[in-house]
């Protein structure tokens, strides 16, 4: 028997930018959507979160301070291989970010500023094949 | 610190799932293994010492973050630094060298190659090497340094590994004398090393270990 929708764990969702508003504002769309949402304000913050619990989707902000996104990605596959991820990025080189993502498992770009609409519906995409892929690797364990 | 096995350092290699492979392994490693302890995980320069400060509170003895001209002994974990490589040196005393990326060429930093090379080299027959969860070659030709020379080899069994291929491509190569489960990786060395471990097990159980 299924469980009532009361009891099914919310995908939980990590948003990383080092702008406050910007971590509000998502944080509470993403809340609003159904998802669980922590919040980090850099790499390093995000890492230690990572390392405490698993995300479905992690949105990574490529302008961090000191360390950059690309690191803090970087560092969260060592520990947690297979991750999703969502790339945002107001870098001026797009193009390094996008050959960033194509040797990354081709992680989603949006570049800012963004529909939140589009947004939102990229985070669900991307939190969907990961639910396919765990249900996948239960299937065949 | 009694030591009667003639092994001299342990090191292990990781990468990809590393840093939750490491979580369950170091609250296995006793407080009084006297043999030396060096880790090395591939990481970003800057996120080793936040992952060190996440898992100190899990090992039993003290988790340094590595510095160039370090001795390598026992009663401490060395943790290699990110961003440089480090090798193991005799000079008088068996010493950890650690240098800046540009000073060894290779794709992977730390480099598992250069640093289980030279530890081959310094300390032959002395050294138990374990390759864990990862995704590249890099270790295997060390591996196989280290058996050609008399020490001890163990790759962590692929299905018990978040990321397989850095084991598989050693056992592939005949670089892994002994293939355990992440749950066992503890109790393989201590068989390697008995008697010594044998009997600081006895002593511990009789005194019941201190964290």
């Amino acid at each position: 028997m299924s469980k009532p929708k009361s009891e099914i764990p919310k995908p939980r969702l990590l948003v990383v930018d080092d702008e406050e508003g910007l971590r509000t504002l998502l944080e509470a769309v993403f809340t609003a959507e159904g998802f669980a949402v922590d919040v980090a304000a850099g790499g390093e913050e995000a890492f230690r979160l990572a390392l405490r619990r698993e995300y479905a989707v992690v949105l990574m902000d490529m302008m961090l301070p000191g360390m950059n996104g690309m690191e803090a990605i970087r560092a969260i596959e060592m520990a947690r291989p297979g991750q999703k991820f969502v790339i945002v990025t107001a870098y001026r080189d797009v193009g390094d970010v996008r050959r960033f993502s194509a040797g990354h498992r081709r992680i989603p770009v949006m570049e800012k500023p963004f529909k939140i609409d589009e947004l939102v519906a990229l985070m669900k995409k991307e939190n969907r094949r990961r639910s396919a892929v765990s249900r996948r690797r239960k299937a065949d364990n | 610190m009694l030591n009667f096995t003639r092994k001299t350092l342990l090191v292990f290699i990781t990468s990809y799932g590393g840093p939750t492979a490491l979580r369950n392994l170091l609250p296995r490693i006793p407080r009084l293994l006297p043999v030396p302890v060096i880790i090395a995980q591939h990481l970003p320069r800057h996120y080793v010492r936040v992952y060190m400060d996440e898992i100190r509170s899990l090992a039993r003895m003290p988790l340094v973050m590595a510095k160039d001209g370090d001795t390598i002994a026992p009663g401490r974990i060395l943790f290699c630094p990110g961003g440089r490589h480090s090798e193991v040196q005799m000079i008088t005393k068996p010493r950890l060298r650690v240098m800046p990326e540009e000073g060894y060429r290779s794709s992977f930093i730390p480099c598992f190659d250069l640093l289980l090379s030279s530890a081959a080299q310094a300390l032959g027959s002395g050294v138990i090497a374990v390759i864990m969860t990862g995704l590249s070659k890099d270790g295997v030709e060390g591996l196989q340094r280290i058996r050609a020379l008399g020490g001890a080899t163990i790759a962590q069994s692929p299905e018990t590994c978040e990321v397989a291929e850095m084991p598989l491509n050693a056992i592939k190569a005949g670089a892994a004398e002994r293939v355990v489960p992440l749950d066992g990786i503890m109790d393989e060395i201590f068989r390697v090393m008995n008697p010594t471990v044998d009997l600081v097990k006895q002593v511990q159980k009789r005194h019941g270990e201190r964290r």
